[in-house]
């Protein structure tokens, strides 16, 4: 046994040093995309741009961040481009049919998001059923009630105070990027110093030995699809702060670039590995090619196609990866 | 001690009956109440016109699923056919048997991409499908920059409007189609290895059998009757619509697993056609009351989760049913 742990401990260094080596050569395709981008068009690395292009793409990133902590159980959350859709409809509800103070908006948008990651959760740790099943069945049921919540008309103008959300500028920085750096250093702290942020990498890295060890595995779940319908409320509020306005195939395309942006930073579809510092990476690039496609004038009809191929490779690169250490 | 054992067999008999049928049931009566024409001759003839695409895709998507794979790509893969079909004869003109044919092909082709991605690169089926979704949708979409293809040829409406014997085209193509599959699953070495790789892939990868090839001749059967459906959609539109094809794929599978694939290696056609029936009349009745298609959605996936509940529930407490 203790034969076992020293050896494990010195694979553990070998890879550290490969680890590190794909780490920076993600950072350095990101740059390399960066420049190659700038050479088609200079303004794209002017300040501004680059500001504004992080703005548009925060709520990107921050449901990348609820993927990541899902795929680091060994989990996948196919129902977070439409806790988006109804998270935001569900905030532009209480904003324009509703008298109530914009705060309630955003507590009842929280509270949707985490009450729907919670009811996969539960069908994923006491039903047993495969991730992949529950939260596709749970797409449709948040898409749909989005869809009846709103009927045929859109929310839009929303109250001031809750716009700043979404366009505020607060010491020179958009309000969102503030969002976005907050919650990523609380994910770090919780991932790095909570028994809890320690629990989803052990359930993912091997849950048997998780559950022998008695951890306790629903509830390691059912945070993590809490925390992941969260930050997909979050994002679906930021978005709708600001557009101004929902509508009803909101959340639909953040899903395919929320299962690129981890497994491109390095977090392991099989669980146990990753982190959210690669994944703002991951979603960087993620963002900086479909930026770059509408620079370079790509239509946005064929983002899709775009994205679908960059997914498939990115996880295949993950397999890869996994085979060989 | 007799009556004990009759009570056993009793209830042995009653845990036989799938949630499924019960579902069916409840519902044909549900609905003949509420929707007065529910019942009528007319209405089955167009639920039958009308099922035809979605009873097609369960035949495909139900292979898929006993391998243990998911395939959430087949309703883009059937709206891309359908352009396919549509542009090569409004922009090529081509005649209608070459334009159907090179509709399946790409269909097919299709479905070959997501056995490759799932069996060769090993990725999760749902990413590779979810993938091949983003990429046939893109193609659907780029290929006549986003808009319908429409003034398709009059022959078109032979395949989806058409009667043959006083029944119509749709139905035949769609017994046709579930026949085909009942076959390849129950009585070919096909067959045999899809349940077979559902059961224990593992073991049967140990022993040497091909089963790489298989899952990715499953993934293209699937693919094919995504072909076969864009026919018939296409035709009975007479046009082709790159964003026609939304959800599709999650009828099939709320169908496919609602007719008993819960898991990897159980599923048969006939429960699949049942899963299907259900999912069709649930959205006939919904259609009649006048419920809207998005809520509907929410509804299925009601249904279907609370179908896999109630049946796993059911299993795990069986035994202890039956003893106590």
């Amino acid at each position: 046994m203790k034969s076992s742990t020293a050896e494990k401990a010195e694979l553990k260094q070998g890879i550290n040093f490969k680890d590190l080596l794909i780490k920076f050569s993600r950072a350095g395709a990101l740059l390399l995309l960066c420049l190659g981008i700038s050479l088609l068009n200079p303004n794209f690395l002017k300040l501004t741009n680059l500001i504004n292009v992080l703005r548009t793409a925060s709520p990107q990133i921050i449901i990348a961040f609820g993927m990541t902590i899902v795929m680091l159980t060994g989990g996948i959350d196919l129902s977070l481009g439409s806790a988006v859709t109804l998270t935001s409809v569900i905030a532009g509800y209480f904003l324009t049919q509703t008298e109530l103070p914009w705060i309630i908006a955003i507590i009842a948008s929280l509270a949707t998001g985490a009450l729907s990651g919670l009811i996969i959760g539960l069908l994923i740790s006491v039903i047993k059923l495969p991730p992949a099943v529950a939260s596709y069945g749970m797409l449709w049921v948040d898409r749909g009630l989005a869809f009846a919540i709103m009927g045929a008309k859109p929310f839009f103008d929303f109250h001031e105070d809750f716009r700043y959300l979404g366009r505020g500028v607060l010491l020179g920085i958009p309000f969102p990027i503030w969002i976005v750096l907050l919650i990523s250093v609380v994910l770090m702290l919780i991932l790095k110093f909570t028994t809890l942020g320690r629990n989803f990498f052990a359930l993912g890295a091997n849950p048997h030995a998780a559950r022998a060890s008695g951890l306790t595995v629903k509830k390691t779940l059912l945070w993590a699809f809490v925390l992941s319908g969260l930050l997909a409320a979050t994002g679906g509020i930021i978005l709708a702060a600001r557009l101004n306005a929902v509508d009803q195939d909101f959340g639909v395309a953040y899903l395919l670039p929320a299962i690129a942006s981890p497994v491109m930073g390095g977090t392991s579809m099989t669980g146990g590995q990753g982190g959210i510092g690669g994944t703002i990476i991951g979603s960087l690039i993620m963002i900086v090619v479909s930026n770059g496609m509408n620079l370079v004038g790509i239509s946005s009809l064929w983002q899709q196609f775009v994205i679908g191929i960059v997914v498939i490779l990115a996880v295949w690169f993950d397999v890869l990866l996994r085979k060989k250490s | 001690m007799r009556a004990k054992s009759n009570t056993k067999s009793l209830k042995a008999a009653l845990l036989k009956i799938q949630p499924v049928n019960l579902v069916f049931i409840v519902m044909l009566i549900l609905f003949s109440f509420s929707a007065p024409n529910f019942l009528s001759m007319e209405n089955a003839l167009s639920l039958a016109r009308q099922g035809a695409l979605l009873m097609i895709l369960c035949m495909g998507v139900i292979v898929v699923k006993i391998t243990g794979g998911m395939d959430l790509a087949t309703g883009a893969i059937m709206t891309l056919a359908g352009m396919i079909m549509a542009w090569t004869m409004v922009k090529m003109n081509a005649p209608l048997p070459l334009a159907c044919l090179l509709a399946v092909l790409t269909a097919v082709f299709f479905g070959f991409l997501n056995g490759f991605f799932v069996s060769v690169m090993k990725i999760p089926s749902f990413i590779s499908t979810l993938g091949t979704q983003g990429i046939a949708i893109g193609l659907a979409l780029g290929l006549n920059e986003g808009n319908v293809i429409g003034n398709l040829p009059a022959v078109t409406s032979v395949i989806g409007n058409n009667d043959f014997l006083g029944i119509p085209n749709p139905l035949l193509i769609t017994i046709f189609v579930i026949v085909l599959s009942f076959v390849l699953l129950n009585h070919t070495k096909f067959g045999m290895y899809i349940y077979a790789i559902g059961g224990n892939e593992e073991a049967l990868k140990l022993a040497g059998k091909p089963v790489v090839l298989y899952k990715i001749l499953a993934y293209a059967y699937s693919g094919l009757t995504a072909g076969i459906a864009a026919l018939i959609l296409t035709s009975r539109n007479m046009a082709a619509q790159p964003t026609v094809g939304l959800g599709m794929e999650f009828q099939a599978f709320a169908g496919v697993v609602l007719g008993g694939s819960f898991m990897a290696g159980r599923g048969t056609v006939s429960g699949a056609v049942l899963g299907a029936l259900v999912i069709l009349i649930l959205r006939n009745g919904l259609n009649l009351v006048g419920i809207p298609t998005y809520l509907q959605l929410a509804i299925f996936g009601s249904v279907l989760i609370s179908a896999i509940v109630i049946s796993t529930l059911i299993e795990q407490n069986a035994q202890k049913w039956l003893e106590g």
